[in-house]
């Protein structure tokens, strides 16, 4: 076994968080450029106790995921005082570019985000992992205009009807009612709710429902979905942190996202459905008409790229792609790249 | 009902056959002959002494998981981990309770049933003579946080043990006869 250190040559700091450093590195076994999240243990050894929860969640679960839109965990190893997991590198994030002004985001570039987190999260969802904490900067992006899934840090094995979850995940703008009111038993809703949010996010360019506390959460929730009743939701009341709210109307969504299409008003409709239960998963999700009506998705190298990163150098289209783009703006099947 | 089995277990299958295409993944299981050359008898330890090593040390992880109310599955857990180790270290170099302690507090962390350091160190102590104790040293938190490194290392970062428990119940259940004797061989 060589030694780990050798083989990833650091090339530039990227980050620090509450647990981790990130470095850009070459992998001089392979020459492809990765991140390494080097874990911090060992200091501060009173606060922590021994090898960080979140490092252990992110090791355990993403070693038996592999697909294209989940981040991929290369390698894991450890020296004397701490732990580094090595990462596909991602250029960017979607937060980064949703609030980069100089980016256009057409619908054709929303929907091939789209597409790419819910099957992503849709393979998560598959193999019992509910991930928690999705939101724009969780959902990494390289210049092949490929999106993956990243920061495992809360997510979690379900599937067990009667085991207790904490409700103190996701961030907060992004959280779903049923976590706001405390439930401790919740499935892939959530993740589904935080998708919506997410698409929301992606049409206004500004977060949807920007809370700044959890009771300001449901208010802002309410107002646009209306309060819900023991009718449109049976068994709220019995939700731990349960309090009344003033009966909000209930929005029309498409007076909010004037500019987008109707099967896509449909989509956020069934995202963001206040009742847990009434909500889509990704399977439903990507079976809807948004997915296969037009425009097409970008491909990958056509999405947009903040200024900084030097794009994938784009292949000029064959005479051939150009002709069936001119014809009907290219076959959904032979513009994804799965 | 039947359905439901049959999907279940070609979902099992296609995830073990991932798990052996991806050959990154540690390889668990040994030969008879490796299971008794281990590098504790190289180090001069009988394969007596040594099973009964394995023996005591398993049996401490479960009586002091028990006693901290955690659950089979991850006292289960550690126990696996503490027969991993010691197939790359002796336990002439690492005295059971100790590596013992540490399984069961990595275990913990792992199967989202985590308990602190200083507790386990507490039960262990109050489960072991003072002579058996006398291992953890000066410093007993500091050693187990220390050997949790190597032990990271040792397994090689392969957490997921998946058990048998709750696949027994569940056949348990769907079998029909005498229950007394249905119980007897799920406590097999």
């Amino acid at each position: 076994m060589e030694e780990p250190t050798l083989r990833y040559e650091k090339i530039d700091f990227l980050g620090e968080g509450q647990f981790a450093t990130v470095y850009k590195a070459k992998d001089a076994k392979t020459d492809k450029i990765v991140a390494v999240k080097k874990i911090k243990i060992g200091s501060r050894l009173e606060a922590q106790d021994g090898i960080n929860r979140t490092a252990l969640r992110e090791i355990k679960l993403l070693q038996e995921l592999q697909h294209i839109n989940l981040i991929g965990l290369l390698d894991v190893f450890g020296q004397k005082s701490n732990v580094s997991l090595v990462f596909d590198f991602m250029d960017t994030d979607l937060e980064i570019i949703i609030k980069d002004n100089t980016i256009v985001l057409t619908p054709a570039n929303v929907k091939a985000y789209m597409i790419m987190t819910l099957k992503g999260l849709e393979y998560l969802h598959q193999n019992w992992i509910l991930h928690r904490d999705l939101k724009p900067n969780t959902l990494l992006i390289n210049r092949e205009g490929i999106l993956k899934i990243g920061d495992f840090g809360l997510a979690k094995a379900f599937g067990s009807p009667t085991r207790i979850n904490t409700h103190q995940v996701v961030t907060r703008w992004y959280r779903a009612p049923e976590l706001l009111f405390g439930a401790r038993q919740y499935g892939t809703g959530v993740d589904m709710w935080a998708v919506g949010c997410i698409l929301a996010e992606l049409l206004l360019r500004v977060p949807f429902l920007p809370g700044e506390s959890d009771l300001d959460q449901l208010s802002r929730i309410f107002q646009v979905f209306g309060t819900p009743t023991e009718e449109n939701w049976p068994g709220m009341k019995t939700l731990t942190d349960y309090v009344q709210f003033k009966l909000f109307p209930a929005q029309e969504l498409r007076h909010i996202f004037s500019a987008a299409s109707e099967d896509l008003i449909f989509l956020l409709e069934s995202l963001l459905a206040l009742y847990p239960p009434n909500r889509c998963d990704c399977t439903q999700a990507l079976q809807m008409a948004y997915f296969s009506s037009k425009p097409a998705p970008s491909v990958g190298p056509k999405l947009p790229m903040p200024s900084n990163i030097s794009k994938l150098e784009v292949e000029k289209p064959s005479l051939k792609r150009k002709l069936l783009d001119n014809i009907d703006g290219g076959s959904l099947a032979k513009r994804l790249q799965f | 009902m039947e359905l439901t089995y049959l999907v279940t277990i070609s979902d099992n299958i296609s995830v073990i056959l991932n798990k052996t295409s991806a050959s990154k993944m540690p390889y668990w299981y040994y030969d008879k002959k490796d299971l008794l050359n281990t590098p504790s008898f190289r180090d001069g330890i009988n394969n007596d002494a040594e099973n009964r090593y394995r023996k005591e040390g398993a049996r401490f992880i479960i009586d002091t998981g028990s006693k901290m109310d955690l659950g089979y599955n991850t006292v289960a857990t550690g126990v696996v981990y503490f027969h991993r180790f010691y197939m790359f270290h002796s336990f002439r170099t690492f005295p059971r309770y100790i590596t013992a302690c540490c399984c069961l507090f990595l275990a913990g962390k792992v199967e989202e049933t985590p308990k602190k350091c200083k507790d386990i160190i507490k039960v262990a102590k109050s489960l072991l003579t003072e002579l058996k104790f006398a291992s953890f040293g000066e410093n007993p938190k500091e050693e187990v946080m220390t050997l949790e490194r190597i032990l990271l290392q040792t397994i090689k970062f392969d957490f997921q043990v998946e058990h048998p428990y709750g696949y027994l119940l569940k056949y348990a259940k769907c079998l029909k006869g005498d229950k007394t004797k249905l119980q007897k061989m799920v406590q097999m």
